[in-house]
Formats: structure tokens, C-alpha cells, sequence
């Protein structure tokens, strides 16, 4: 039993390196912290998230679980209607599509107008493209209507001079073409249209890159972050990806060499529950830098969420210099500074619903 | 704190057994007097300093109450003053919101609530100090000279916040002298897992279905079906989540050298209400018997008197829960059922089929847990009015979270298996001690690791006792 309370003490560094993965750490306590019990929630956390195979356990348990838990809903239940998961997902349809659900509220709105005072520091300081992602928790697909409309809403707002665009999917039907069963990202149909598009707009002279083939991980089955969340297991699917040949370049991640994403992953490094999008394509990282070494081109800015981490590497090709930002975990603020110390020309704003309305992307 | 958390299951009470078994006795009532403190803080830091100013003053006067004990109508006065001290710190932090609610509705008036948490575990504790005092004055206990060890017992971790009502004269000698052995210590562990294991593998779950129906938006609107599923479980969760509390209090009392009295008995095997309340949350339905229905004077006394001695007792036995109208319908709701039975029903219920009479108390029981879980007096009887005439609301086609609901559904299984006395019957058809033991120390592993399981998933692990 007192196992599980040492291994509380245990990774200093936050990391544990037989899961690969951040670990939540115990803070010093405090008398403030212990009075409004932050300590006490830290702890307990803590030992959960600590717990010596504590990643195994929540494996081993979700498949035992997923017979237990899972009932196929009656499809007089569910034609052309939601049916909730939980409070944030439902299927539509009684499809096996699990997709997000969320209505606009003042917080959505107020985190819009922090977002907009640097998104206005951007138009004055760089050609600033803004692409604007809707994706499922944006459409009310039962009653036909975009629950927020993104690209109205930047038009209406930004100031001085700017280039937007969008991807589009007006029905349900478009929607399962471009985006995974069980997870919230556009699959590789979806992420490779973005790719063209966002260079259409960026530099439509370039001619875009080409997949060379699809490869297929089918050791297991890809559960997205969705079904993990809300544990529904019959929604494995099979992960695809696309192939490309790119040049000679360098990748470095906050500063330091290293590749981003593996994007021909073996055999031995699948493994079952883990998540294949951040193993093909990338994790989230504070910055990214690509290095093309193409001189004579331009350089670039990405500020983006994790939809841009399969198409980072393909826009960045047709620049010299590429700098992709994650504002939820990069400390970067002033945008003007960084902007001239690192010599961008241009700036892409990957505009999901999460980066426009999301508390972690304020400044 | 609470026993189905990891900080309780992997930090504190790993540390607490160690410091027991290295310590000398005469030091073990400190060690766990700090442990219980340490145990309430950290769940009610703001509040602790209230138990102990209680601890000192009911120890205080206790003290000078029984200094007076000749004196018959000084120490009287001094029992009249202590138990009125108790129950106005029980008014203000419990039921003065409740009685300024009640002032503005039928006086038109308009007091603000005061901004008053209310402490956890304060109904038992302040339950166990009257207990104690009554029990001085009436000279059924000594006086306890020791602050420390009255200290120990009001504060006692095991029971603390969720009960049961542990009453002075049943610990008494333990809090004196009391032996932690190999065989108390391995029973109490086993009693612990089979409650850690009501309460997070089958109350937890039962409580994500009640919760989801009952909090839903429109829940008034929904169908008999599936207000029907939302009672059940909600009946499951109690007596999972209350009675493994009581496992867990019992088991970690003998842990510690203490035997603490059996709470519930399978209550709902009852055929009767009456015989339900006798099987319900044992330690408070004899504690109001002993310190208002018998001082009232019982049932030795006039048909009307009776019948208000147990309006009485059932007036304060709902509001002892929760200060709420919910709470006061629920007790004047067995208020009328007991009444009933006593006076009329129960021959018939003697000469009906024992199934019948089952079906009759479990229908009247559940009933009951509608009114106690209700949001709301109003929304409580809609509730009742949709369900007695089946309604055929919109719940069942509609249901936005049916899909959620059927991932639930198989936990109902063992939740209707172990609310009937089958590890009882089991144990008894087990032949040789031996293999009995085996049986019973593999299942509690399982149970265990189903448990560690189920926390480190932080799955839902909701505290009930809030309002108690």
C-alpha cells in the first residue's frame, strides 16, 4: 500500500520515462494551498497520476471496462438526432462518429477579445493569413446551422490588413469525409485539404506537395482522444496517414535538434491506447522550428492548436525558416519582438474553435 | 478526508498503522486523538478549531456537571445548558438558513442567508457529545477526566464524518485499554475492502446514473421508466455508499482495537417498515429512541401522547439529515407509515405473503428515497404525481443521456445480489475454515484492486454526508 505513496515522490522532473509522458507533480504545500484544500486535490492527483503502471492500470482497465460499459443504442433512438456520450459528445445519426458538442458562452466570447488584441498586433506587423477550422462541436448538424460562426466573427472584428480563409463542411456527410470517428482532429483527408488550401492562400504560385502513398497502422486500433474521454471503445478505427517525400531539412523543438513525429513508425513502436496522431505527426510542443535552408525564400510564423501538427512539416517546405508557436505551452507574448528577432515575413493563424475561444490561448 | 481516496488508502492510514504498532499504549489515544484532527482538516481546515472548542467545552462542563451530581436540579441545569449549547452550534450551522428561508415564506420578510458552510461530520459528532453527556448525568458512564481521551472519542477518524453514531458507553473501556492483535487487524483490513468496495465499485456507479437523471435538465418531464431506473438507483447508492462507510468505520475501528456496533442489517429484506427501521442506520434510529422516544415517553403512555412522541421523533430524524423541506416531508412520510402500520396494518402484514409484503415495503421505501433525494419540494412532488399516475413523458424516446445511462446498467446486477444476505448464505455452504479463508482473503484482493483501479481513474466519487 505504501508503495503508491512514495511513488508520490518520485519523478522530480515531471516525466516519467517508462510512459513517456508529463507527469502531474506534488507542489510544496503551503498554508494558503492547504486552507483552500489545492494541496489536498494536488495530492490525490498526484498518487492517481503517479501510481507505479499507473498508464497500464487505465489500459488494462479501459478493456476490461468496454464490455461492461458498452451497449449498442437501438437505431430508432438515434436517426438524425444526437445522443450524448456525456456532457460534451454525442453520435449523431447512429453513426459511429462520436463528435463534440458545445454551445457559445460569455467565456467563449471574452477569451475572443483577449485573442483579438493580439491578432491586431499581428496584422500591423507581418502578412498575417487566418484559416479558420470548424470542426464538429461548431455545427449543429440536427438543426442545420453552425452553432458559431468563426469566419463571420474574425471578419467583423479584426482590424487593418489581413487574408482569411476557411475550411468548409456544411453537412454531416462532409464531416465524416475529413475528420476521425473518435478523436477531434481532420484524418488525413481532411488535414491534407487544409495543406492545399492554407497554401492557395499563402503562396498560390507554389505547387503543393503530393502524397506519395498511405500507410496504415493496423497492429491496433486508433482510439482518438474522444473515445478514451468518454471511454466509448467500440470506436476504434484504423489510423491512416499520408505518405510524402520532403526535403533535406531540420527539425528542432524548443531549440533543440530533434525529429517531430515519427512519421514511419515500426511495429515495436505501436502500442495499444496510444495516441497515433501525436506519434505519427507530433505532441504539442511550445515551439517548433523547421530549417528548410532555403535562403532565398521567406520565413514563417505558425499560431496554431494541435490541428496543424500533421501539415507543420508540408507548409513549412515552402519556406526557409518556419516557426510554429503552441500558446498553450509557449511563454512568447510579445509577438512584435519575436516577429523581428526571428525575421518573419508571414504569419499563419490556424483558427480552430479552440484556439479562437480558448482560455489557454490568451495573452 | 475520505476512506475512498488514495491519499486516505496509501498515505495516511499506511502511516497511522506503522505509528500504532511502534507506539507504547499509553500513547496510542494521542497519536490517533492528531491523526483525527489531521483527518478532519483535511477535509474541513476552516472548521476544526469549532470540534475542538466543543471537545473543550463539553468536556468542561461535563466535568462540572458531575461535581454537582448531589445537587439534583443543579446538575440538571448544568445537562439543560450543555445540551442547548450543542444543539444552537447544530442551529446556527445547520438550520438557521433554513429557519430564515422559512421566516421570509410565511412572514413575508426578507433575511439575507448567511454565508455559513456547513462543517462535515457536525450531526455526529454533536449526536455523540449529547450521548456522552446524557450518559454522565443518567450515571450510566463515568465521567471522563481526561481530556485527551474524550478527546480521542468525539474526534475518533473512523467515524467521524459519515457515522456510525458511536455512543460513549460502547468504547468506553476501549478508550481505556485495548489491544491491536494480528486477527483484529486482518479482520478489520477485510471488513474495510468489502466497504471501500460497496462504496466505489457499486455506489459510485449507481450514483452516475441517479445523479445524471436527477440533475438532467426536464427531469420533471421524464417518463415513469425512467424515473424508475433513477429511484433504484439512487436506493442502491445509499445503502452502498452509507452502509460501506459503516464496513469501513467498523473494520478500521477494530484496526485500531476498537469494536464499534453494526449499523445496517440488509435493510431492504425488510417486509415491514417498521422492521426496516430496525435494519436501517441502527446506531440513530437507537439514539433517537433512547434520547427522545423514551424520555418522551415512549409507548407507555396514551394513544395521542404515542402518536406524538413518534411525530416527534420523526420530525427530527428527517431534519437530522438535512435542513430542507425535503428532508422534514421525508421524516413526516415515515412518520405516517409507521403510524399506519402499527395501528392498522400490521396484522395484515403478518398474514400476507412474505413476497407481498416485501414488494410493499421496498415500493414504500423507494418512494421515500425520492423524497430524500429530491431537488426541491416542488420538483419532488411532480416527481411523485408522475410517477404513481406512470406518466408517459417525453424521458424515454427523448432521453439525451439514455446512451449514457445503458453504460451503467450492468452495475445494477451486483447491487441487487449483495442488498440480499448472499455472502452470508455462501459463507455458511462453505465447508473447512481453511478453504473459507481463502475464499474470502482472494476476493478481497480483487475487490482491492478493483477499487485502486477505479480511483486512479478518478472515476466518480461523490461525497454524500455533506448535508449531515
Amino acid at each position: 500500500m505504501t508503495a503508491g505513496f512514495f511513488s508520490s515522490f518520485r519523478g522530480k522532473t515531471g516525466v516519467s520515462i517508462t510512459e513517456q509522458r508529463q507527469l502531474i507533480t506534488l507542489k510544496s504545500p503551503t498554508f494558503q494551498s492547504f486552507l483552500d484544500q489545492t494541496f489536498q486535490t494536488n495530492l490525490e492527483e498526484t498518487l492517481a497520476d503517479q501510481f507505479p503502471m499507473s498508464g497500464k492500470i487505465k489500459n488494462f482497465a479501459s478493456t476490461i471496462l468496454q464490455f461492461a460499459d458498452y451497449k449498442k443504442i437501438p437505431s430508432f433512438f438515434c436517426r438524425n438526432r444526437y445522443v450524448y456520450v456525456n456532457d460534451s459528445y454525442a453520435v449523431y445519426d447512429c453513426s459511429d462518429y462520436l463528435v463534440g458538442m458545445s454551445e457559445p458562452d460569455e467565456e467563449f466570447f471574452a477569451n475572443f477579445q483577449n485573442h483579438l488584441k493580439y491578432y491586431n498586433v499581428l496584422n500591423s506587423i507581418a502578412d498575417t493569413y487566418y484559416y479558420v477550422l470548424e470542426n464538429s462541436s461548431s455545427y449543429d448538424f440536427e438543426n442545420h446551422r453552425l452553432v458559431i460562426d468563426a469566419y463571420s466573427l474574425l471578419k467583423e472584428n479584426l482590424q487593418g490588413d489581413y487574408h482569411l480563409g476557411k475550411f468548409q463542411h456544411n453537412t454531416f456527410e462532409e464531416y465524416q469525409k475529413y475528420f476521425y470517428k473518435s478523436d477531434h482532429h481532420w484524418n488525413l483527408y481532411g488535414s491534407y485539404l487544409g495543406y492545399t488550401e492554407i497554401m492557395k492562400l499563402l503562396k498560390p504560385e507554389d505547387e503543393v506537395l503530393t502524397p506519395e502513398g498511405i500507410r496504415i497502422i493496423s497492429k491496433y486500433p486508433f482510439y482518438g482522444s474522444v473515445a478514451k474521454q468518454t471511454r466509448q471503445w467500440n470506436f476504434g478505427e484504423v489510423f491512416q496517414y499520408y505518405e510524402f517525400s520532403l526535403p533535406e531539412h531540420e527539425e528542432y523543438i524548443d531549440g533543440k535538434l530533434k525529429n517531430y513525429g515519427n512519421y514511419n513508425p515500426k511495429d515495436e513502436d505501436i502500442k495499444a491506447y496510444d495516441n497515433y496522431y501525436a506519434l505519427v505527426y507530433g505532441g504539442d510542443e511550445a515551439e517548433i522550428f523547421y530549417d528548410f535552408k532555403k535562403d532565398e525564400k521567406e520565413n514563417l510564423l505558425i499560431l496554431a492548436s494541435s490541428y496543424s501538427n500533421p501539415i507543420n512539416r508540408l507548409i513549412a517546405s515552402h519556406f526557409n525558416h518556419t516557426y510554429v508557436l503552441d500558446l498553450r505551452h509557449s511563454s512568447v507574448s510579445d509577438f512584435r519582438q519575436y516577429v523581428e528577432e526571428h525575421d518573419i515575413d508571414k504569419i499563419l493563424v490556424l483558427a480552430s474553435p479552440e484556439f479562437l475561444f480558448n482560455a489557454r490561448f490568451n495573452r | 478526508m475520505v476512506f475512498s481516496s488514495l491519499t486516505f488508502l496509501f498515505c495516511f492510514l499506511p502511516l497511522l498503522l506503522l505509528l500504532s504498532f511502534l507506539a507504547q499504549a499509553k500513547y496510542q489515544n494521542a497519536i490517533l486523538f492528531v491523526a483525527s484532527i489531521l483527518f478532519y482538516a483535511w477535509g474541513e481546515p476552516k472548521y476544526v478549531f469549532l470540534m475542538l472548542l466543543s471537545i473543550l467545552g463539553n468536556y468542561i462542563l461535563a466535568r462540572v456537571m458531575d461535581h454537582y451530581h448531589a445537587r439534583k436540579k443543579l446538575s440538571k441545569a448544568i445537562l439543560f445548558l450543555t445540551i442547548v449549547l450543542n444543539l444552537s452550534l447544530l442551529f446556527v450551522f445547520k438550520y438557521l438558513n433554513f429557519f430564515l428561508q422559512i421566516l421570509n415564506q410565511f412572514f413575508s420578510l426578507s433575511f439575507r442567508p448567511l454565508e455559513i458552510a456547513l462543517p462535515i461530520g457536525i450531526s455526529f459528532y454533536t449526536f455523540q457529545i449529547i450521548s456522552y453527556v446524557v450518559d454522565v448525568y443518567r450515571g450510566e458512564v463515568p465521567v471522563q477526566k481526561n481530556l485527551l481521551t474524550l478527546g480521542t472519542y468525539v474526534a475518533l477518524f473512523p467515524q467521524l464524518i459519515a457515522g456510525p453514531v458511536v455512543r460513549y458507553s460502547t468504547i468506553e473501556k476501549q478508550l481505556k485499554k485495548r489491544s491491536i492483535t494480528l486477527k483484529k487487524l486482518t479482520e478489520g483490513v477485510k471488513r474495510f475492502i468489502v466497504g471501500l468496495g460497496k462504496k466505489v465499485i457499486i455506489a459510485n456507479n449507481m450514483a452516475m446514473i441517479a445523479d445524471t437523471i436527477f440533475n438532467a435538465e426536464g427531469v420533471t418531464n421524464f417518463s415513469f421508466l425512467i424515473l424508475l431506473i433513477a429511484i433504484l438507483a439512487y436506493t442502491f447508492q445509499i445503502y452502498f455508499d452509507f452502509s460501506g462507510y459503516s464496513d469501513m468505520a467498523i473494520g478500521l475501528g477494530k484496526m485500531f482495537g476498537f469494536e464499534f456496533l453494526e449499523n445496517f442489517d440488509y435493510p431492504y429484506i425488510s417486509t415491514s417498515i417498521t422492521e426496516f427501521w430496525h435494519r436501517w442506520h441502527i446506531s440513530l434510529s437507537t439514539w433517537f429512541r433512547d434520547y427522545v422516544y423514551i424520555p418522551l415517553g415512549g409507548n407507555r403512555c396514551s394513544k395521542p401522547r404515542w402518536i406524538f412522541n413518534t411525530f416527534v421523533v420523526w420530525i427530527l430524524t428527517g431534519l437530522w439529515h438535512g435542513a430542507s423541506w425535503n428532508f422534514l416531508l421525508w421524516g413526516l412520510y415515515f412518520f405516517v407509515l409507521l403510524i399506519f402500520e402499527k395501528l392498522f396494518f400490521h396484522k395484515v402484514l403478518e398474514k400476507l405473503p412474505s413476497f407481498v409484503s416485501w414488494m410493499y415495503a421496498f415500493f414504500f421505501i423507494n418512494l421515500g428515497w425520492l423524497i430524500f433525494r429530491g431537488n426541491g419540494l416542488q420538483a419532488t412532488v411532480t416527481l411523485l404525481f408522475n410517477l404513481l399516475t406512470l406518466k408517459q413523458g417525453n424521458g424515454v424516446a427523448d432521453f439525451v443521456h439514455y446512451y449514457y445511462l445503458w453504460n451503467y446498467v450492468p452495475y445494477f446486477l451486483p447491487a441487487i445480489l449483495f442488498s440480499f444476505p448472499v455472502v452470508k448464505w455462501a459463507s455458511k455452504k462453505i465447508k473447512g475454515e481453511l478453504l473459507k479463508t481463502w475464499i474470502e482473503n482472494i476476493s478481497c484482493l480483487i475487490i482491492l484492486g478493483i477499487c485502486i483501479v477505479f480511483l486512479i481513474q478518478n472515476r466518480y466519487n461523490p461525497f454524500l454526508y455533506f448535508r449531515f
